[in-house]
């Protein structure tokens, strides 16, 4: 290369030998590019002809059309897109299409996506888009429905896009009035429970709407040939629904029937039809269109009524309606049989024609609370018939309100409750009276005194015999044999009838008092019985009147009238029987509790006085062990003389005797009170008795000083008695009077005899007896107060087994006494019997002889019985071996074979009987004499012991003389 | 309203890969590291610029914007035109010596690898056909004439151009930096029109959706922080320029003494359908310009051009050729911050 400046013209050179390169190439290309030309030109030709074809096309259609360049500028509007845009082409053209075709959502405001822009960017055609408003030019906003699409050239580049949109605002109103249409269409249908339904008779298909498939119950759009439709019905009524559809389609007219359809499910119901067929233009039945309804709420309703309105007119109740005014407006059969009067009478007059003067203000009061809608629910009252008859109703009013909820009347419902309401009373009444049946027996049977259970069963039984006033008269025979104790009142103050004094035994009263029987009267004044005593000939003056009478008596168990029940009442005709019955069970109950009342009062005094006995009884049993104690002490004292030995042994042996008393009086007493004392009876001279009597008393009546006189018959009293017994009795009578007169008294014992009897009298100058207390002298336990206040002590059984043994002897006793102080007389009465053949020999005393020696076992637990026994034995020269208990006796028995065994009944371990027992058994080659010595001597304890195997029995405290004269007299 | 803002495509290269190319030949395999390594850097560095669409740097051609798709072809010399620039420079272009015309390699092997870096748009340049035309050596080759080089010419720029669209360029500029030179080499215009007009010829056999994609890009020629026609009135190429049957203009303007005058005649010649990116940042200074002081360039632009024609651009690459040490890839990337940032704030005071 050269120079820079050649270098520069070599580039210059080459530069512009390459401007002919590319000039000629240039022309070249203008050449093709000519004849591209023309051919171009012959295709705008072409082009423009179609296009004038595609735009008298566009701007015939209606949709509006913009396309744009690949630049989404704005290349053509048709006339509709220039009158939705508000631009003109002109205007348009070479816009940016956003500035020309504005769009946004319809819901949100917000701009929305331009389709071309998408379709240009994509290179594929957008869909129309929902929601969308085009924003025109003046701002207005039209909703439109708008798809865009590429434009393409022939080598498939995209060279624009073409964006088709229309107005869909007639649309929708359209759409909206459809829907709105179709949609009241339907709530008609649906209101009215309306359904269609369709027959075309070219393909004798039936198709339903939504709610004519619903009432035949089937799916939506169910479709079936008319034969199957009119096979869902009942079979008698399809019958019926296929000839009315062929006469109305032989007549043109259209058919209103009724029918039931069997749905699938197998439920019926009743649809209303009608139906109108639809005719091409010459008369040819091309269809039908069907309406029906499921009326089978009405029909049910129907049939409601329809029994509803033979319920009220088979009704007995009356039912009636009447309006708010109170005008009566229907009237059934039932309110004509109650009321009396007809419907035609009744109906139109005011309902107060059927109410009591006294009561016609009910009626406003039943409509005022009408009027606020409520119900009155039975209420009772009374009500008047056509007749005037007044009865008792029971109402039940109700308020009938129209469609629109307004109160336009009331039904009433009235029943007669007249028995209803006498049977209520009745059924009040009898549970007054058992209630107070109830009260009155509890009363009764919680009360053990007198005068109060007197007072409860009189109040009882005039509440229930309905009594003015009432009276329980204590029956108290006096003097007279006629008094009645007036004890409780009812109905009436005392003060009112004390100054009548008590009722006499008059004829209206006397079969009262004997219990003659109940007295009842429904005028008593009628009676003619009534008014023939004096002074009063009936009531006296200022009695409070009596008419109707009700008397009952009030009997004992035992058949004694314990006293009456008197009632009276002003009226007449006021008692019944069933009062009467009601009384006369009163008075039962009340006898029963009165005996059951003194039973009480007798056992209560029978144990006061069996505690003061048993009080008496361990005082008097406690006499005699101090002095036995101390005679014991002094026994035992080593510097006791021989007198005080003596002496404290006369002590001990005379107290134990006055203990051994006690006790025979006490076994004696329980023998008469059980029936079990036996007279031993015998030949026996009434001096000799009288003698052992005296000189049992003796000691005592010499103690006190007495001065005793003995008054006997002069001749022999010889006759049958227990001389013995005989002799207690009077040596108990000399005793009270010795021990309950003074000293120095006087006693005097009197006998005498006859033929029938032998009287003996002891009278004292004693303390006497109180009148009243006379009869109760001879009772157990019973002693005079002042007697007991003395300081001679005793049981006070003595008089009860005097009394017993008397009676035994089938004799009585009998107590005098001018009174306190006054000195007594108890004179003793005995029948003379027969004479016995041969006197029972006396028991003989003690022969202290000597005796064989006898080998004895004494067996006893109380170890000071069985020594000092033992002692006395040995002393008496035998053999004497002593055991504390049953098992030791059998083991002494086995050893020492005794020939006497003193057996105690009462022993630990063994008793004595089961040691006599096993002594029996076991003894095979000798038999002792087995003795039972106990503090058991009633006859029944004999008995045992002898079946024990004893041979005797000895009642404790044994007498030492009977056991020794025993073993004198052997085993024998 | 956004006014657009895009890269005009070089960046210095890497040292390492500046300093290797120098020991050895650029198509080294060796260098292939190097190659990555300033690829992946310069994405990196230019999405934190803030810009919206960035290039790949132009780190692999080799060797300069110019002959990278004929370096090393076989029936070329390295003696074809010399190109001198004002700094007393020259860069040497090489010479075509056989036919037929073919180009060694397309762009589209250097968007592929930038595409598979970034999300971002790739811009991706190519040069110009009136560029390479004068590869054509004056005095004729036998057995291939001048009409035959110009259809293959042709031919090949616009598979290069078709192939970096259809792989996803976001634009495709056409450097026509030759176009001041034209007018240097030919006052009388009739060379540059020459130009306008080959380069029409292969924009005619585009498809006009792959021209709306398409930009051209002239200035005077900065290399070495020089130019090689400067010295030419704008206002004997923008006429011509604007004749171009592309959209988009990238035009240097930020080191024109006069901005004013220069953007009168781009009003006055710019077509309702163009769009000219000003260049508001002059590589070959070294200073950093601050964004405000490319707010008030666009500002000024913005009286001028209409708001919707207008965009911003770099007056030039950055290191058109591959040893191009001049700017630092620091202050590039600055500068280009900076464009991007001061660009923003036009827009949002004429947005409003």
């Amino acid at each position: 290369m050269g120079s820079d400046e050649t270098e520069a013209e070599r580039l210059r050179a080459a530069a512009l030998a390459n401007a002919e390169s590319i000039l000629i190439a240039r022309r070249r290309a203008e050449a093709e590019l000519l004849a591209a030309k023309d051919a171009l030109e012959r295709q705008t030709l072409e082009l423009e002809e179609q296009r004038e074809w595609f735009a008298v096309t566009l701007s015939s259609i209606g949709d509006a059309v913009i396309t744009t360049d690949i630049q989404a500028k704005v290349t053509y509007l048709n006339p509709v897109a220039e009158a939705m845009t508000g631009w003109s082409l002109a205007e348009a053209r070479g816009h940016a299409l956003e500035d020309v075709f504005r769009i946004i959502n319809e819901l949100t405001g917000e701009p929305a996506a331009n389709p071309v822009r998408v379709a240009l960017a994509e290179g594929r055609t957008v869909e129309l888009a929902n929601h969308t408003a085009l924003v025109r030019r003046d701002g207005t906003t039209i909703a439109i429905e708008d798809s865009a699409a590429p434009i393409r050239r022939i080598d498939g580049e995209i060279s624009g896009a073409v964006m088709v949109f229309h107005d869909v605002t007639l649309r929708r109103r359209a759409e909206e009035a459809r829907r709105e249409a179709s949609g009241r269409l339907q709530l008609a249908l649906a209101a009215g429970s309306l359904g269609d339904w369709r027959w075309e008779a070219s393909s004798d298909l039936v198709t339903f709407g939504d709610g004519g498939a619903e009432i035949f119950g089937l799916p939506p759009n169910s479709q079936m040939t008319w034969t199957e439709m009119k096979a869902r019905l009942l079979p008698e009524d399809g019958e019926q629904a296929g000839a009315a559809v062929e006469r109305a389609l032989a007549e043109h007219s259209d058919y209103s029937i009724e029918y039931r359809v069997r749905r699938p499910s197998g439920e019926r119901c009743w649809v209303a039809a009608r139906g109108r067929g639809i005719y091409s233009e010459s008369g040819a039945v091309l269809g039908m269109l069907g309406l029906v309804q499921d009326i089978t709420a009405r029909r049910q309703i129907e049939e409601v009524r329809s029994h509803l309105a033979a319920v009220v007119e088979g009704s007995d109740d009356a039912i009636l309606t009447k309006t708010l005014d109170g005008i009566i407006a229907t009237w059934n059969r039932g309110a004509e049989r109650l009321f009396g009067y007809s419907a035609a009478e009744v109906t139109g007059k005011p309902v107060t024609i059927l109410i009591p003067h006294d009561r016609v203000h009910e009626e406003e009061t039943i409509l005022q609370r009408l009027r606020r809608g409520e119900r009155v629910d039975h209420y009772e009252t009374v009500r008047v018939r056509k007749d005037g008859t007044r009865f008792d109703v029971s109402l039940t009013v109700s308020p009938i309100r129209n469609l629109d909820g307004v109160i336009v009347g009331a039904s009433k419902i009235a029943r007669d409750i007249s028995l209803q309401k006498r049977a209520d009373a009745a059924l009040r009444e009898e549970t007054r009276i058992l209630e107070l049946l109830n009260s009155t027996g509890l009363a009764i049977a919680s009360k053990l005194d007198t005068p109060s259970l007197v007072q409860t069963v009189t109040d009882a039984a005039t509440q229930l015999s309905g009594a003015k006033f009432g009276a329980f008269f204590y029956n108290v025979t006096d003097a007279q044999g006629e008094s009645l104790f007036l004890y409780a009142l009812s109905g009436a103050p005392r003060e009112a009838f004390e100054k009548f004094g008590l009722p006499r035994n008059t004829a209206i009263f006397d079969p009262t008092f004997r219990g003659a029987g109940v007295v009842r009267s429904a005028d008593i004044t009628q009676d003619p019985r009534y008014g023939k005593n004096s002074p009063h000939r009936g009531m006296p003056d200022g009695h409070f009147p009596v008419r109707s009478y009700l008397a009952v008596p009030v009997m004992s168990r035992s058949g004694a009238v314990i006293g009456g029940l008197f009632f009276g009442h002003p009226e007449v005709n006021v008692f019944t029987e069933r009062a009467q019955r009601l009384v006369e069970g009163v008075a039962a109950q009340a006898a029963v509790a009165m005996d059951n009342a003194r039973l009480f009062e007798a056992l209560h005094d029978t144990d006061r006085r069996k505690d003061e006995f048993l009080a008496t009884l361990a005082h008097e049993l406690r006499n005699p062990l101090a002095p036995i104690r101390q005679a014991a002490i002094i026994s035992r004292a080593p510097n006791a003389t021989e007198a005080q030995k003596r002496w404290s042994h006369d002590v001990i042996n005379r107290q134990v005797h006055n203990m051994a008393l006690l006790l025979d009086d006490l076994l004696d007493i329980s023998r008469v009170s059980s029936g079990t004392l036996e007279l031993r009876t015998e030949n026996t001279q009434l001096a000799t008795i009288v003698e052992a009597a005296v000189e049992t008393a003796r000691p005592l009546i010499d103690a006190k000083r007495h001065a005793l006189v003995i008054e006997l018959p002069d001749e022999p009293v010889l006759f049958s008695t227990d001389p013995l017994r005989l002799s207690q009795v009077l040596s108990n009578l000399l005793t009270n009077a010795a021990k309950y007169t003074d000293p120095e008294g006087r006693i005097r014992l009197h006998a005498s005899s006859d033929d029938r009897f032998v009287t003996i009298a002891v009278a004292d100058s004693g303390i006497g007896i109180p009148g009243d207390a006379l009869e109760r002298v001879f009772q157990m336990f019973s002693q005079v107060k002042s007697a007991q206040d003395r300081s001679e002590g005793g049981l006070g059984i003595g008089l009860a087994l005097t009394k017993g043994i008397v009676a035994l002897h089938g004799g009585t006793i009998e107590a005098r006494s001018a009174g306190p102080g006054r000195g007594s007389e108890f004179i003793v009465r005995l029948p003379r019997r027969a004479l016995r053949a041969a006197p029972v020999p006396a028991p003989t005393t003690s022969d202290r002889t000597k005796a064989a020696r006898r080998r004895v076992l004494i067996a006893d637990d109380n170890r000071d019985a069985a020594e000092t026994l033992a002692i006395l034995l040995r002393m008496e020269g035998h053999d004497v071996t002593v055991a504390h208990d049953g098992q030791e006796a059998l083991a002494v028995y086995q050893t020492i074979h005794p020939d006497f065994v003193l057996l105690d009944i009462g022993m630990p371990e063994l008793n004595g009987y089961e040691v006599a027992q096993r002594m029996r058994q076991s003894a095979t080659h000798f038999r002792p004499v087995l003795i039972a010595v106990t503090g058991w001597g009633q006859d029944s304890d004999k008995a045992r012991a002898l079946a024990a195997g004893f041979d005797h029995h000895f009642t404790k405290p044994v007498e030492p003389d009977a056991v020794a004269a025993l073993l004198r007299a052997g085993v024998d | 309203m956004d006014i657009p803002t895009e890269p005009i495509g070089s960046l210095p290269r890497t040292p390492k890969l500046i300093e290797a190319v120098k020991r050895g030949d650029g198509f080294d395999p060796s260098l292939e590291p190097l190659y990555q390594d300033a690829v992946r850097d310069t994405i990196r560095q230019f999405e934190a610029t803030g810009s919206p669409l960035i290039t790949d740097g132009e780190q692999r051609k080799f060797h300069n914007f110019w002959t990278y798709s004929v370096q090393g072809l076989p029936n070329t010399a390295a003696n074809g035109f010399a190109i001198p620039f004002a700094a007393g420079h020259v860069r040497r272009m090489p010479r075509l010596t056989a036919g037929p015309f073919r180009y060694a390699r397309y762009a589209d092997r250097y968007l592929e690898e930038a595409l598979s870096l970034t999300r971002l748009p790739i811009k991706q340049a190519v040069i110009s056909p009136s560029a390479l035309s004068l590869l054509y050596p004056p005095e004729g080759i036998a057995g291939y004439d001048r009409n035959a080089f110009i259809e293959d010419l042709v031919s090949e720029h616009v598979t290069e151009v078709r192939s970096c669209l259809r792989k996803g360029a976001a634009k495709v500029q056409v450097d026509f930096t030759e176009a001041r030179l034209a007018v240097k080499i030919d006052p009388s215009g009739e060379l540059l029109s020459r130009f306008v007009d080959l380069n029409n010829l292969a924009l005619a056999r585009l498809t006009a959706g792959e021209r709306l994609r398409i930009g051209v890009h002239t200035c005077p020629g900065g290399d070495r922080d020089s130019t090689h026609s400067a010295d030419v009135d704008y206002a004997a190429l923008l006429p011509s320029l604007f004749h171009l049957h592309v959209t988009d203009f990238y035009v240097s303007l930020a080191g024109e003494a006069d901005r004013v005058r220069v953007l009168e005649i781009i009003r006055r010649h710019l077509k309702r359908n163009q769009r000219v990116f000003v260049g508001v940042i002059a590589p070959i200074d070294p200073r950093i310009e601050t964004a405000e002081e490319v707010r008030d360039r666009v500002l000024e632009a913005a009286r001028i051009i209409p708001i919707d024609q207008l965009g911003t651009t770099d007056d030039c690459g950055f290191a058109p050729f591959c040893d191009d040490e001049s700017t630092t890839r620091e202050t590039a990337f600055a500068k280009i911050r900076a464009r991007v940032e001061g660009t923003a704030l036009a827009s949002r005071l004429l947005g409003g």
